[in-house]
């Protein structure tokens, strides 16, 4: 296996291009040299930790690359979060700041190098092999640092490049952000190591994205279902992609069927900053499986659900090189979830079908027990979203208890020209669903708040309902 | 319809029909429409090019949706009358 991660056969053509700027994998290479003597002069020794602060630029990616290719320590930080004095690593002696300006990137321009404010000489990480940190918000609020070995990411790479069947000869359109694991361990990463062309995308919207489009022409894109949707609902011509692949959130069937059919074959990757890349479909599966389930597993994970198969249970995985832990911002290790056998938690509830694909059917606390049995907010969200006249719908549980449980409450935003009542939309439910899946409220709102990942915003959601008058109140 | 009723019915469209809680006073001439300026996401563009070919009765075709044409309230003015026009 080669170890560099620009591999020096890359196709002749192949580039790193952020918009303003356009350069050769081989230039990229050479300029590391350069880029020795610069870290070299600032007095970066090996063992210093660096912090990167991260925006999707060549200068960026270039960076990047240079601290992977010499095995340095280092954390990715969005750039709004370096510059918060707070959010800053102690442990990293390093600030690294890309360039942005428009003047060329050269070696010389590429990242501003600066002693870290918050650097405490106390502070240290454990020795050991390389690592990359990116940074997890948590559910509680704490942020902390999700560590992998350089080793680790490239084999999680190589893995996506296998599953996307990526050669030197495509070129990835990259709207996502490459501080996140989707676009840095399944986008960047893959299609660098397997010599393909980058395209990376700042501040991406459709109009970006679609100018980018003409002036880089990509093979394969990487975007969240909900940025797919707005190509969908606004571009007016097909424009096939030999693949998209989609992460983050759960592709709505007939929004991928119907993206398919307008932009090329979707694949839907599930994984999370702690595991990488843990299951992608393949291309060649069918378009049913392909909306349904978000493939097998990857190659060297296991993935385990605590039910047998066809049943839904929460979903844990395991792999043969998986993240290192959790560190807080002072290099602390803190405890990583994995059990004594080494398999973890995903809190997702999943269903593996006989052939292995997986079926997520959301987090564990986007279900509901009622009538002693759990109701998963996706599976109703399915059910309601075979209806025409529904656009999107989002199901949330109140804290108040109902007769069967907490209360079930839909939000639907109604399709186009349609007017879905909300007693319509009820017997639709009662028809497929078991009673304790029926929602007791359905409220049609306006449109369903996201966050700024693309993810529904399910507390905001509550504040929405609330202000609406109640639509069904059985 | 003059510039200035389109301008006045852009402003109206971002003010009071975009879900995106901007003030109409805010809305300059030359304020951007994305970052640095009233800041709108990937979201609301779909919302307010759908909201667009609605109130002036156009419809974008993909080589029109460029990132330019929607730099600025009094760019985008320019290019629905020209479209309107054509």
């Amino acid at each position: 296996m080669d170890s560099t991660w620009i591999a020096p056969r890359a196709g002749a053509d192949a580039v790193l291009a952020d918009g303003d700027q356009v350069l050769p994998h081989a230039q990229l290479r050479a300029g590391f040299a350069e880029f020795d003597r610069r870290f070299g002069a600032a007095g970066v020794v090996a063992g210093d930790g660096l912090v990167l602060a991260v925006v999707n630029s060549l200068a960026t990616a270039w960076t990047l690359l240079y601290l992977l290719e010499r095995g340095y320590d280092t954390v990715l930080l969005p750039s709004a979060a370096a510059d918060d004095p707070v959010a800053r690593p102690a442990f990293c002696r390093w600030l690294l700041t890309p360039r942005t300006t428009d003047d060329p990137v050269t070696p010389e321009t590429a990242v501003r190098i600066a002693p870290n404010p918050q650097y405490w000489p106390g502070s240290a990480l454990e020795a050991g092999a390389p690592r990359l940190m990116l940074r997890t918000s948590g559910s509680t609020g704490a942020p902390k640092l999700v560590a992998h070995t350089h080793r680790a990411l490239r084999s999680n790479a190589l893995r996506c490049v296998e599953r996307f069947a990526l050669t030197s000869a495509d070129r990835a359109a990259l709207p996502v952000p490459i501080h996140h694991m989707f676009g840095l361990g399944a986008g960047l990463l893959p299609a660098v190591v397997a010599g393909a062309s980058v395209d990376l995308q700042q501040d991406a919207n459709l109009l970006r994205f679609i100018a980018r489009e003409r002036a880089f022409d990509p093979s394969i894109a990487f975007m969240t279902p909900a940025f797919a949707t707005t190509l969908l609902a606004t571009r007016r011509g097909t424009r096939p992609y030999r693949l998209t692949v989609t992460a983050g959130d759960r592709f709505q069937a007939d929004r991928l069927a119907r993206y398919e059919a307008a932009f090329g074959a979707v694949i839907q990757l599930y994984g999370s900053t702690e595991q990488g890349a843990v299951a992608a479909a393949a291309a060649e599966l069918p378009l049913p499986v392909r909306c349904r389930t978000v493939g097998s597993a990857m190659a060297g994970v296991e993935l385990r659900v605590a039910a047998p198969v066809g049943e839904v249970g929460a979903l844990s995985c395991r792999r043969d090189d998986g993240f290192m832990g959790y560190l807080d911002l002072q290099g602390r290790r803190l405890p990583s979830g994995h059990d004594a056998a080494g398999w973890w938690p995903t809190n997702d509830f999943a269903r593996l079908d006989p052939s292995g694909h997986l079926e997520v059917l959301g987090r564990s606390d986007h279900s509901v027990n009622r009538d002693g049995l759990l109701v998963f907010f996706a599976e109703v969200e399915r059910v309601i979203e075979t209806l025409d006249s529904v656009a999107s719908v989002a199901v949330t549980a109140e804290r108040e208890e109902g007769p069967r449980g907490r209360r079930l409450i839909a939000c639907c935003v109604a399709a186009a020209d349609a007017d879905p009542s909300p007693a319509r939309i009820r017997a639709h439910c009662f028809d497929r669903l078991p009673p304790r899946a029926v929602p007791d409220e359905i409220h049609l709102i306006e449109r369903l708040p996201l966050l700024a990942n693309g993810k529904i915003d399910r507390l905001r959601l509550q504040a929405i309902y609330r202000g609406n008058t109640p639509g069904d109140d059985p | 319809m003059t510039e200035t009723a389109t301008i006045e019915r852009l402003k109206d469209i971002i003010a009071d029909e975009l879900d995106a809680r901007i003030d109409r006073a805010d809305i300059a001439l030359d304020t951007p429409l994305f970052e640095g300026g009233l800041g709108l996401d990937s979201v609301v563009l779909v919302e307010l090019i759908s909201l667009v070919e609605q109130a002036f009765d156009i419809r974008f075709s993909d080589d029109e949706l460029l990132p330019e044409s929607f730099r600025s309230v009094r760019v985008l003015a320019d290019v629905i009358e020209a479209k309107a026009a054509s």
